[in-house]
């Protein structure tokens, strides 16, 4: 048997060596491996966010493609359809009684459908630029007399400088805008103005509702709200709502252009 | 039990050696591992049994070679992330540290426990090096395809 010569100490210092990387590249591992687990999560959320605005992107899009359609074919064959009647009807019938009950009829109807043509899909907005169908929208609240809607355009030719796609959002924002104040905010005066900003403009928009508490309200808006806001963010605008209880709404939305 | 232990290292190498074409470089330096570890036992058992003569000088040349061929399996299976020098330079920093042992502290005809202690350390250190590499260029490649998935699905 070999007689045992070796220093002990130093075979227990290699020992502790040993078990001290071990022990050490087990930490190291576990940090590395939580650090990067969680890089790799919030790449995957970042993914999925983007997904998700993707989607939503591509769903207001189709929808606006599609309301253009309809509104389209609503305003050539069913409004082309509707005066050609009308005028069939004025050179066959002869009575007036009969020209007198069914002309209003006609006329009303045509009316209605054109009224449901623009609102789907504006022409004014592609024609004349966002400036002359702002006012337009105004007028066509206006014209109710029960609320009063005035537009002021601060930023000069800015705002018809917009892109088609921006111009629309902005559109379709003050249209649910709008229609949110007359559903629920029982108001009198809307107010909305565009002011020039550095690289783009502000649409301002004030009612004289009763206006809501934001922080009871904190994330429960609805439909309308969510689909504002995801308009928002497809222009990569940024807004700042102001409202209080009996103090009206009022929001402010900063595009870039 | 004591014969069956050590004949067991050739069913590898037989197999190795009926695959060869299949081998990987790696494997190819793996099996001049186990060639050398058969080959050392085999003399060992024949100097000991046989000629009843002192077998540990064979423990220090083994020690060496052990580590000499090790540091080229990892350097050859971390291909361009390994740095050539530290895979170089340390089977010779040890190669003369174990001559150096073998002349100042443990001569050849005893155990070499101080080189076989820090031979099995750097052994540890190669392993956890190929483990921790190796484990998170995985991750990524598992993260890689399922982000991959995700924008596939999006589009």
């Amino acid at each position: 048997m070999q007689k045992v010569t070796d220093n002990i100490f130093l075979l227990v210092l290699f020992a502790m060596i040993g078990t001290f990387i071990l022990a050490a590249s087990f930490i190291f591992f576990f940090l590395r491996y939580q650090r990067k687990i969680a890089t790799q999560k919030a790449a995957l959320q970042k993914a999925e966010i983007e997904y998700g605005e993707q989607l939503l992107n591509a769903t207001l899009l189709s929808q606006e493609d599609e309301r253009k359609r309809i509104g389209r074919d609503l305003h050539d064959d069913v409004g082309a359809s509707l005066s050609n009647l009308k005028m069939i009807m004025a050179q066959t019938i002869e009575t007036d009684e009969s020209k007198n009950k069914y002309k209003p009829l006609i006329d009303n109807i045509i009316t209605t459908v054109r009224t449901i043509s623009h609102t789907l899909s504006p022409p004014g907005l592609e024609l004349f630029g966002l400036d002359y169908a702002m006012h337009e929208l105004a007028d066509s609240f206006n014209i109710s007399g029960k609320i009063e809607v005035s537009f002021a355009n601060n930023t000069g030719t800015k705002a018809d400088k917009l892109s088609k796609q921006t111009a629309l959002a902005i559109y379709r924002i003050v249209q649910e805008l709008l229609s949110n104040t007359i559903k629920h905010a029982n108001a009198k005066k809307i107010a909305i103005n565009f002011d020039a900003a550095n690289d783009g403009i502000v649409v301002g928009y004030k009612d004289d509702g009763k206006g809501m508490d934001l922080d009871a309200n904190n994330n429960k808006f609805g439909m309308g709200m969510k689909n504002i806001e995801a308009r928002i963010k497809m222009m990569n605008a940024s807004y700042n709502i102001i409202s209080s209880l009996g103090d009206g709404f009022g929001i402010t939305i900063t595009v870039k252009q | 039990m004591g014969v069956i232990v050590p004949l067991s290292i050739l069913l590898p190498i037989f197999f190795a050696i009926l695959k060869w074409r299949y081998l990987t470089a790696e494997a190819k330096i793996i099996l001049w591992y186990l060639l050398v570890s058969a080959v050392i036992n085999f003399v060992a058992t024949i100097i000991g049994k046989f000629f009843h003569m002192n077998n540990l000088p064979l423990v220090h040349i083994l020690t060496v070679l052990e580590i000499i061929i090790l540091s080229a399996f990892y350097k050859k299976l971390l291909s361009k992330k390994a740095k050539p020098i530290f895979y170089v330079l340390l089977p010779l920093v040890f190669a003369l540290l174990c001559i150096a042992n073998a002349i100042f502290l443990q001569s050849i005809f005893t155990y070499c426990s101080y080189t076989r202690s820090i031979a099995a350390i750097i052994i540890m250190i190669f392993a956890i090096n190929y483990f921790v590499r190796h484990f998170f260029v995985l991750l990524r490649r598992i993260y890689a395809f399922y982000l991959f998935q995700f924008y596939n699905c999006s589009k």
